[in-house]
């Protein structure tokens, strides 16, 4: 049970780094990124690409994977916020943001290829037992990782003048923009800063699972949810969320069946909806 | 149907270019429909491709499918991510019907409606507790429990290979083949768009769109929203499962990813690129998509949805409206309704006043939000044939107390009595009460013409059923222009007549209040509560409003008016009531409030304090 329910932690840190990813550009912009899942599928590719195919140090892979992200993040934005801007309709941003979804992976086949490919782990060795089952150092940074993470997020919104920008942005494009804060700025920024952190989550998720193209949209769905379990526009809610979703398909998975695990999750997911429509943990952001 | 076979004045002696064009577009979609009827006759003669008529039979059935989510999100505002699922119930039900328990395919087909119906209506039923994006949240679970099952499903779902070896509908003891199923589907789709056309121009229809634009605005006017939105999302439902019926008997097999998101992308696409609620657009949207998916197919394998994904973003950039909202901004397109047929624009007749007693009688209400008290024992009594004001501070209490009386918020004690009977529990019982609110700003519908807006009012008095609407059985035409001129006479009333076919978005401010007034008087009200109505008004039109209200009271209906405006209040009021921090400051005549001391501390401070 014990290892069951660390490998739902595991999976589950991943979908709070989604999570994650989804509301910082949520929060800026409304609009829920369903390209959200590329950049994730950039991140784990590029790493295994530059560790295994060309052989570079782990810093350099890192700063390079930060880069082209950072970069991916500023095109993704231009061609969401630019089709929604133009169109007047409330839902432009679905389309926008699959139109980029369907882009991004059939444009990744170029570089990378369609076959799975599985990277070495960032960090060697296990860290200990658990029911007799050897747990990896790469998964105790995973789980650290989404915390290490989602408090660095809080501590740049808490403390720094740019936080501040972020989350007057965040409470109204308006009168930001009134007061002088570049709201145009804050959004890029929020595009970028949401694809390095989806991308580092890619990153780390790469060793412990198979990276492919088409990886993207199931990582896409698995974050939406747990963004929306959790509370959108909460970086508590989406670990919340992140951590629950692993959690549920990981005892479900072994409890009852693999192939049922989803489906019992989304029940259980869709059972704390009705209960609290907007998330566990709720803001008022969202409306 | 009688607009479609009577042809109007304009067809025959069209006045200018865009009606000459409009005309142009009908006599070209009538040659659509005959070529698609008659196409398979010149099969061998134009030596054409069995797969031609495949291909239009597939795209007709994601028309089919796109209309239905149309429906539910162009016409309704409800937001739905499981309508490759519903779709997916009608094809799985069909198949498992058809291939295991060896039902006659017709019927399976039948019964697999009802099913897509009634998991609809489940799927609504439990959605519609929350709103917007979140409704569409929860229609997502829905949609991946419902491809879980069918993957997981065993035997009866086939797992992750699906069904196979669905059979055909007979006709005459043979398959129905390529040609029969392109007759069935493009028959049945034409009769959904029809009635799909016929549903949303009617008072149910008109119920939909203003749940789109405002909830609450709806709801004021008697527009019940659960049921109401139940009945688009299950209606939209069972147009679905018909889309999946016809999909797996065409093809002969489902699998789980038929159900799954990415194969409802395309619907999105279609409702957005084509025009959202437009009958045509997911028509024109699906048409287009499906041959560009077609040609990209062929021409490049490899990157096919990488070229899609740029013409998608293209397109939003270049047909931000769809194709129909483009063409309908563009100089072509852009014109204006001719103003409907309809009886001699008439008034309702008012229902007689009870001369004495209390419209609204508020006791002893009390109403905290967490700690904070907002409403500490206030009394309020409207008498009828009365203009009672209410006036207060900021923060005084004056917009819950009305929320209270109008059923949007529940008190914690007290009792709120409307003409003698207990008041609304919910906010769309309060006008079946004769009681009707004009909110703060104001809340038209914006994409709704003077003329719908106003008619969105007769909710109430329109007696137009569910089928007549769909079928238009006789009495609905009858009803339809009564309603018109009900309308119409409203606008008369508060002199907007002349803007009924203009579209509401484009009214001023003081005409936006008038419209408002104009609509809550289709419900017949024998009270009507203003809430701020001279906020941001002009001079001028702060008197025409004062003007209105009092022919208003002298038709004998009641009036609640809160105010900010002091001076207002005081030239139309008989009576007014001060609410400061909660509670009742004073109550009486206009001359004797002006002349209360506590009424000016509460609004200027205490002279003595002024002075420190």
């Amino acid at each position: 049970m014990a290892s069951i329910v660390w490998s739902g932690l595991v999976d589950g840190a991943v979908f709070a780094l989604l999570a994650l990813g989804f509301n910082v550009i949520f929060s800026t912009t409304r609009i829920l990124n369903f390209a959200q899942g590329e950049f994730l599928a950039l991140g784990a590719l590029l790493s295994y690409s530059l560790t295994v195919d060309h052989h570079f140090p782990l810093p350099v892979v890192l700063l390079c994977v930060v880069l082209a992200l950072a970069a991916m993040g500023l095109v993704v934005e231009r061609l969401v916020v630019l089709p929604v801007r133009l169109s007047g309709s409330n839902y432009a941003w679905i389309i926008a943001t699959i139109a980029v979804a369907l882009t991004a992976e059939n444009a990744m086949v170029v570089p990378f290829g369609r076959d799975p490919v599985r990277p070495p782990n960032l960090v060697s060795g296990n860290a200990f037992s658990l029911s007799g089952a050897p747990e990896a150092w790469q998964t105790v940074l995973i789980i650290a990782a989404a915390f290490v993470v989602v408090g660095l997020y809080e501590s740049f919104l808490a403390f720094t003048m740019y936080g501040r920008a972020f989350r007057a942005t965040a409470h109204s494009l308006d009168v930001s923009e009134l007061m002088g804060i570049n709201t145009g700025l804050v959004v890029k920024a929020s595009f970028v800063i949401s694809a390095i952190i989806t991308g580092i989550a890619g990153v780390l998720v790469a060793p412990v699972t198979f990276a492919d193209s088409s990886m993207g949209l199931r990582y896409t769905i698995s974050g939406f949810v747990a963004v929306i379990v959790g509370g959108m526009g909460s970086s508590l809610g989406a670990l919340v969320g992140g951590f629950l979703l692993g959690l549920v398909t990981a005892v479900a998975a072994v409890r009852i069946s693999p192939g049922w695990a989803d489906v019992i999750a989304y029940t259980v997911l869709g059972l704390v909806l009705l209960l609290r429509p907007s998330g566990i943990v709720a803001r008022a952001v969202a409306h | 149907m009688a607009g479609l076979t009577r042809r109007p004045d304009w067809f025959l002696h069209p006045a200018d270019s865009s009606l000459r064009a409009r005309r142009a577009l009908y006599v070209l979609g009538a040659i659509a429909v005959g070529a698609l009827a008659i196409l398979p006759l010149f099969q061998d003669l134009l030596q054409i491709n069995d797969f031609l008529f495949f291909f239009i039979t597939a795209s007709t059935i994601t028309i089919l499918l796109t209309s239905a989510l149309n429906l539910c999100m162009g016409y309704t505002g409800l937001l739905s991510i499981v309508h490759t699922g519903l779709f997916g119930v009608g094809a799985y039900a069909t198949g498992i019907l058809a291939t295991q328990a060896h039902v006659n395919t017709w019927l399976s087909m039948a019964l697999a409606v009802v099913a897509a119906a009634a998991a609809g209506s489940l799927i609504a039923a439990i959605s519609l507790r929350a709103r917007a994006l979140y409704f569409g949240m929860i229609t997502l679970t829905f949609d991946l429990i419902l491809v879980g099952v069918a993957t997981n499903g065993g035997r009866l779902t086939g797992a992750d290979t699906g069904l196979f070896g669905v059979p055909q509908p007979q006709l005459f003891g043979n398959d129905l083949g390529t040609r029969g199923f392109y007759y069935l589907t493009l028959t049945l789709t034409g009769l959904a768009l029809l009635l799909v056309r016929n549903l949303v121009r009617s008072r149910t229809g008109r119920g939909f769109l203003a749940l789109r634009e405002s909830h609450d605005t709806a709801a004021a006017l008697g527009i019940p929203p659960y049921t109401t939105q139940l009945l688009a999302f299950t209606i939209s439902a069972t147009i679905a499962g018909l889309a999946g019926a016809l999909f797996v008997t065409l093809n002969g097999f489902v699998t789980p990813s038929t159900a799954g998101l990415s194969a409802g992308l395309i619907l999105f696409i279609g409702v957005l690129l084509g025009g959202t609620a437009t009958v045509i657009g997911p028509v024109l949207g699906i048409g287009l998509v499906a041959t560009i998916q077609h040609y990209l197919e062929v021409a490049a394998p490899n990157f096919q949805q990488f070229i899609f994904g740029l013409v998608l973003l293209a397109a939003m950039m270049l047909v931000p409206a769809g194709i129909v909202g483009t063409w309908r901004r563009s100089r072509l397109g852009n014109i204006e309704d001719p103003e409907p047929e309809s009886e001699r624009p008439g008034l309702l007749v008012e229902t007689p006043a009870q001369a004495t007693g209390s419209a609204l009688l508020m006791n002893g209400i009390v109403k905290r939000f967490g700690g904070v008290v907002a409403l500490d024992r206030v009394d309020l009594d409207v008498r009828v044939g009365t203009i009672h004001g209410l006036i207060g501070p900021n923060g005084s209490g004056k917009s819950t107390l009305v929320a209270i009386a109008t059923g949007f918020l529940q008190a914690d004690e007290g009792r709120t009595s409307l003409f003698g009977e207990p008041g609304p529990r919910r906010p769309h019982q309060a006008p079946r009460q004769g009681m009707v609110r004009v909110f703060q700003s104001p809340h038209i519908f914006e994409r709704l013409t003077v003329l719908e807006n106003a008619m969105v009012g007769l909710h109430l008095e329109s007696r137009q059923g569910l089928l007549s609407s769909i079928f238009r059985l006789p009495g609905f035409g009858e009803d339809e222009r009564r309603m018109r001129g009900l309308a119409l006479g409203r606008l008369e009333q508060v002199g907007l007549r002349h803007l009924a076919m203009k579209s509401a978005s484009g009214l001023s401010h003081g005409q936006k209040r008038l419209l408002e007034v104009a609509r809550c008087l289709g419900t017949r009200p024998r009270l009507v509560i203003l809430d701020e109505p001279a906020t941001g008004l002009t001079r001028q039109e702060v008197e025409a409003l004062a003007g209105l209200l009092r022919r208003l009271k002298a038709l004998g209906i009641t009036i609640l008016v809160i105010e900010h405006n002091v001076p207002f209040v005081m030239s139309v009021a008989d009576r007014v009531t001060v609410l400061n921090q909660g509670r009742i400051l004073i109550e009486g005549e206009p001359s004797a409030v002006q002349a209360s001391t506590e009424v000016r501390e509460a609004y200027f401070g205490t002279p003595e304090r002024v002075g420190v």
